[in-house]
């Protein structure tokens, strides 16, 4: 209702000046536009006549044996402007490399992947995440939380009015699950009841990211916009300690600094050290508060994950043309880290499997999941996973692997 | 809808062929949410002016390229509110506070432009917003973007869309006048 009403404010705001902004718009315009060369039908229509062209090439090449050798080299120079990817990827997910599952998010909903290729899509949620043990998923969609069983059978359903941005649920025995909603924290049971909004003492009201800290109970990491990081004790509503603002509330309230306000939280596996990653730094913060190290990121931070097992972590880091993916020790972040892929494009998303030897990355302008064995030995690559989910290949539409979504070495 | 569709089609089919009578239907078309959107975001009519006159620009020299099948509206405001968005940043870091008090004054509905019974008070909650929170509103409520396609216009994860768009429209919210909401 309000939303119709803004709109409708929005078109009776003044535009004063309008017309005649108009009419001297026009003219400039106008002149542009008549000085500008108009390009002839041949020229004009060279992009779809090259199509075509190399639409005949490619059959050629596809269907003949020297053609195919053709085509290898051409891959080799187009490599050099256009991202392709790694060569010889197989062209679907036949398997996952080891055990478990993988939890993707896609525009049409979450998918959860088999170890042998097979995926099931849930139906139309967002912000998917898996349960401990991966025995349900918490999901949202619009005025909705619920639990899913990873077969797609609903086990509860909670109306909500906010936008959710993220959902987690509790490790250990599984019975909280804490979720976004309008930047308010919000703590539910594991089995959908006694939802509440989590604000204790003088708790900030507007926190971009949370974290449950594992083998604690009920213990959850909150970050806010002035890049604080709380921890709570939920059921008793105690302050455990908290972290300095990384900006000031100013800074924080004109937008303009949201390069060092964090937008994820991550665990390690014994709950020892947080990571809080914001665009241009990685914090490492112990669990009793203690920062531990600051990694500044000259390029973009894109995504970091701890291992399951370690306190390792990878991070991607991007900086406009390529992105990087190396792996940090987290009791000593601001060593050198050791350098894993270093390629040209947009690389959204790290996971690493539940047995710590793989790494999965989403490299999204080549439309390829990569898989990188930690021990050594031969990567492996899969091409087209936009179509493999049903996805249009837009780099907006790249699947994304859920935070922690390859899941659990055993099924249930 | 989709007359204005394949009207709009013809108009971009026609301006790549040189025809000055399709452009300036296209013109007429796009100016007036081009303008207001980039004055809703900037807050000042003769910057709004230049970024819309520039954004169509933008279009002309880039025409021979644009896609016919595509529409020439999302083209156009994605390089509007962009540009916008750079606009008010960069007011920002000038500290401009005399130019943006001239702004406030230039904007108020008896400058002539402004019908709405809450003109005034809508510049005024809309000015509290950030520019990010701005523009994402504008491309919502004015332009009726879907928050997915506004994600896609910003390059934005649609997270963030839509807890910008919930938080600027608590703000407006508590800015406005009961009764205007």
């Amino acid at each position: 209702m309000r939303e119709r009403r803004v709109q409708k404010l929005l078109l009776s705001a003044p535009a004063p000046d309008e017309l005649a902004a108009q009419r001297r718009a026009w003219r400039i315009v106008k002149a542009a536009y008549e000085e500008r060369e108009p390009v002839r039908w041949p020229r004009r229509n060279a992009r779809p006549l090259i199509a075509l062209a190399l639409c005949f090439a490619l059959v050629a090449g596809v269907l003949t044996s020297p053609g195919r050798a053709v085509l290898d080299s051409l891959r080799d120079v187009v490599g050099r402007e256009k991202v392709v990817g790694v060569k010889r990827a197989q062209p679907a997910l036949f398997r996952l490399p080891t055990g478990g599952r993988l939890l993707v998010n896609t525009r049409k909903g979450p998918w959860v992947v088999k170890p042998d290729g097979s995926k099931r899509l849930l139906g139309r949620y967002e912000q998917a995440s898996w349960s401990p043990h991966g025995w349900y998923i918490v999901a949202s969609r619009r005025l909705e939380l619920l639990a899913v069983k990873p077969g797609g059978t609903v086990r509860w359903s909670l109306p909500r009015r906010g936008t959710i941005t993220a959902v987690r649920w509790a490790p250990g025995d599984g019975y909280r699950v804490a979720y976004l909603s309008d930047e308010n924290v919000r703590v539910v049971a594991g089995n959908g009841s006694g939802d509440r909004l989590f604000r204790p003492g003088r708790a900030p009201a507007s926190f971009t990211a949370i974290a449950w800290k594992p083998r604690a109970e009920h213990v959850l990491a909150v970050a806010d916009r002035v890049g604080r990081v709380s921890l709570y004790a939920v059921d008793s509503n105690r302050l455990l300690w908290r972290s300095g603002r990384t900006l000031s509330r100013s800074e924080a309230a004109s937008g303009s600094a949201s390069d060092k306000t964090p937008f994820e939280l991550d665990w390690s596996a014994d709950g020892k050290r947080v990571l809080v990653l914001s665009k241009r730094s990685v914090r490492i913060i112990a669990g009793d508060g203690r920062a531990v190290g600051q990694l500044p990121v000259p390029a973009d931070a894109v995504d970091a994950e701890f291992a399951s097992r370690s306190r390792r972590f990878a991070l991607i880091r991007y900086d406009g043309r390529r992105s990087r993916v190396s792996i940090f020790d987290a009791d000593r972040p601001v060593r050198a880290g050791r350098q894993l892929f270093d390629v040209p494009g947009r690389i959204t998303d790290v996971t690493w499997s539940p047995d710590d030897h793989w790494l999965l990355l989403g490299w999204q302008s080549a439309d390829q999941w990569i898989f990188i064995p930690l021990a050594g030995g031969k990567v492996r690559a899969v091409s087209n996973v936009s179509l493999q989910f049903h996805s249009p290949r837009r780099p907006a539409a790249f699947p994304d692997v859920a935070q922690h979504g390859w899941c659990c070495a055993t099924s249930p | 809808m989709g007359s204005f569709g394949r009207d709009e089609r013809a108009w971009v089919r026609g301006a790549r062929a040189g025809s000055v009578s399709d452009l300036e239907a296209l013109f007429r078309a796009h100016w007036p949410r081009a303008y207001r959107a980039a004055l809703l975001i900037v807050h000042d009519t003769a910057a709004a002016e230049d970024i819309a006159q520039e954004g169509f620009l933008a279009a002309i020299r880039a025409l021979d390229r644009f896609d016919r099948r595509r529409p020439f509206g999302p083209w156009l405001h994605r390089i509007t509110v962009n540009r916008a968005i750079d606009w008010t940043r960069a007011r920002a870091l000038r500290a401009e506070v005399d130019g943006e008090t001239e702004a406030v004054a230039d904007l108020d509905g008896s400058a002539g432009g402004g019908t709405g019974p809450y003109s005034r008070e809508v510049e005024l909650a809309l000015r509290s917003l950030s520019p990010d929170h701005r523009a994402v509103i504008v491309l919502r409520y004015l332009l009726e973007y879907t928050p997915g396609e506004i994600a896609e216009l910003l390059e934005l994860p649609r997270g963030t869309v839509n807890s910008r768009l919930r938080r600027g429209l608590d703000e407006l919210q508590e800015r406005l006048p009961e009764d205007a909401l």
